[in-house]
């Protein structure tokens, strides 16, 4: 089977600072792929360079084969993206749910093109999904962070992506909007069968939810199956210090 | 005694031609403001100026000269802004400073005594002929063709400009459209309000707008609506009042910005979130 994401000798430096040495990675199909590390570790770099939004200056990123410094390859396969941080520049950026999600279903290959009945259709189908379908003309400003969060899965969703790739989407979300979230991917990955790459801090959670798991600190300290994280002193190389994982109940679903 | 105004052809003439602006520069400005670009209006209406001056230099039309100083002004600060040579507002004061001091320099310059330094900075509007008309009503159809065909991406890259690169969008390719855009808006709404208050015909009706819109779409549809108005009384004050027009319309726009201003501050309501 064709890997979604390979990942070769892959170097991202900033100026003269490098943040990511030597990256080796693969993501197969269906694969639910947790990024852990601490802070400043290259986490959000390593996302946006398989988003294409950033380039690496040694190595190749492969996205079902293909590179992604090459031509039209992005316009063919759909990334669904959810950044670090939504802000929408300002709270007062006027625009409806409706019409964020819609942004979903843009692509080069429908310019000059309105949306079709398909689209639409489409937009409504992953607003219900997230259960939102009834804030579809709530302005944007008007929501919580954690419906904000959902609302850009949404979004997300609504390109029928091959991969989705989520940076720290629970981060400054309550305890109860995050079991909800998880559940959410947990039914994306295991019924939908959709290839999902995360980032988070909280490394209980991903040990449930995430069938792989890489472990990254500028360079790959770890990837592989979850239940072999916990083998040996992985968490502790990576991290620098001693880490001691505690599981919480609510993350058990 | 409300018709008075239009049995003068120069009125006819003159509030054909802010109608036309009032109905476009918003249209760019919801744009503007939403990227936080507010500032470069101002920066660009000072390049027209040295593009109008440029044309009186010459001895050419002054909105043809003044259309292309803008436009390659505008694709200049694009293109420094992209680079990160400059952070955007060091680059925007370079080319402020530049087209206000190329502008005077050329203006002084010149011979031709019949254009007055006031009538570009505060506008001419009920000096506009036929050939001014045919200009605006140009670029309008082109900018408001532009945006409609390219609305849906516009607003993509306006609301992300990460996320729409994701999706395969040209975003540098949009960033020099709404450039482009915004250096003909400009060149055509200098006529009306002069290039020291053309950016409040595009940013203002805007913030306006957005005081009370309920979404993306109605914002730039209550914009155009607000700028209109803005037009109509603004021309009808200056008629009756004997002031420049220019000014008045301007003044108008304000007033208005700060009535939906009041308007939004007494519907609010205590703002409960759920999760």
């Amino acid at each position: 089977m064709q890997p979604v994401v390979e990942l070769k000798d892959v170097d991202v430096a900033f100026g003269s600072i490098h943040v990511l040495e030597d990256i080796t990675l693969t993501v197969e199909e269906k694969d639910f792929l947790g990024l852990l590390g601490p802070n400043g570790a290259g986490k959000t770099t390593l996302l946006k360079v398989v988003a294409g939004l950033l380039r690496p200056y040694h190595g190749t990123v492969k996205l079902f084969g293909e590179d992604i410094a090459k031509s039209t390859l992005r316009s063919k396969i759909m990334i669904g993206y959810v950044p670090q941080r939504i802000t929408l520049q300002s709270q007062n950026f006027p625009t409806t749910v409706y019409e964020i999600v819609a942004t979903g279903r843009i692509s080069r290959e429908n310019t000059f093109k309105r949306l079709t009945e398909e689209d639409h259709q489409k937009i409504e189908d992953a607003l219900r999904f997230v259960g939102l379908y009834e804030l579809k003309s709530r302005m944007a400003g008007e929501l919580s962070g954690g419906q904000l969060q959902r609302i850009f899965i949404a979004r997300a969703l609504a390109g029928e992506p091959s991969l989705l790739i989520m940076d720290e989407p629970t981060s400054g979300i309550d305890i109860g909007s995050q079991v909800a979230f998880h559940s959410l991917l947990d039914r994306l990955n295991k019924e939908q069968g959709l290839t999902i790459m995360m980032t988070s801090h909280d490394i209980g959670a991903m040990s449930h939810m995430c069938t792989k798991v890489a472990c990254v600190n500028k360079k790959l300290f770890f990837h592989g199956l979850t239940e072999d994280l916990f083998r040996g002193d992985i968490l502790s190389k990576v991290y620098g210090y001693h880490v001691h994982p505690i599981f919480h109940e609510e993350h058990l679903m | 005694m409300v018709l008075d105004i239009l049995a003068y052809d120069f009125m006819q003439r003159a509030l054909l031609a802010a109608i036309i602006v009032a109905i476009t520069a918003p249209v760019v400005g919801v744009f503007m403001v939403l990227r936080r670009l507010s500032l470069m209006g101002e920066t660009l209406s000072h390049i027209t100026f040295a593009g109008v001056s440029l044309g009186v230099f010459l001895n050419i039309f002054p909105l043809w000269s003044a259309l292309v100083a803008t436009v390659l002004g505008s694709m200049g600060i694009a293109k420094i802004r992209q680079s990160a040579r400059l952070s955007g507002d060091a680059a925007l004061a370079v080319f402020f400073a530049l087209g206000l001091g190329g502008g005077i320099v050329l203006l002084s310059l010149s011979r031709n005594v019949a254009v007055s330094l006031s009538s570009i900075l505060f506008g001419s509007v009920l000096l506009v002929g036929w050939e001014d008309i045919f200009v605006i009503s140009g670029t309008s159809i082109f900018t408001l063709g532009t945006v409609f065909l390219f609305y849906k991406e516009m607003f993509y890259v306006t609301l992300d400009e990460d996320l729409a690169k994701v999706s395969g969008l040209p975003v540098n390719w949009f960033n020099y459209l709404l450039s482009i855009l915004a250096a003909i808006m400009i060149v055509a709404a200098m006529r009306v309000v002069g290039i020291l208050m053309v950016s409040a015909m595009s940013v203002i009706p805007t913030l306006a707008s957005m005081q009370l819109s309920r979404s993306f779409r109605q914002t730039i549809f209550l914009a155009m609506f607000l700028a209109v108005i803005s037009v109509f009384l603004g021309m009808f004050i200056a008629f009756y009042a004997a002031v420049p027009p220019g000014g008045t319309i301007v003044l108008t726009t304000v007033s208005i910005f700060f009535l939906t201003v009041a308007a939004k501050t007494m519907r609010r309501k205590p703002n409960v979130k759920t999760s």
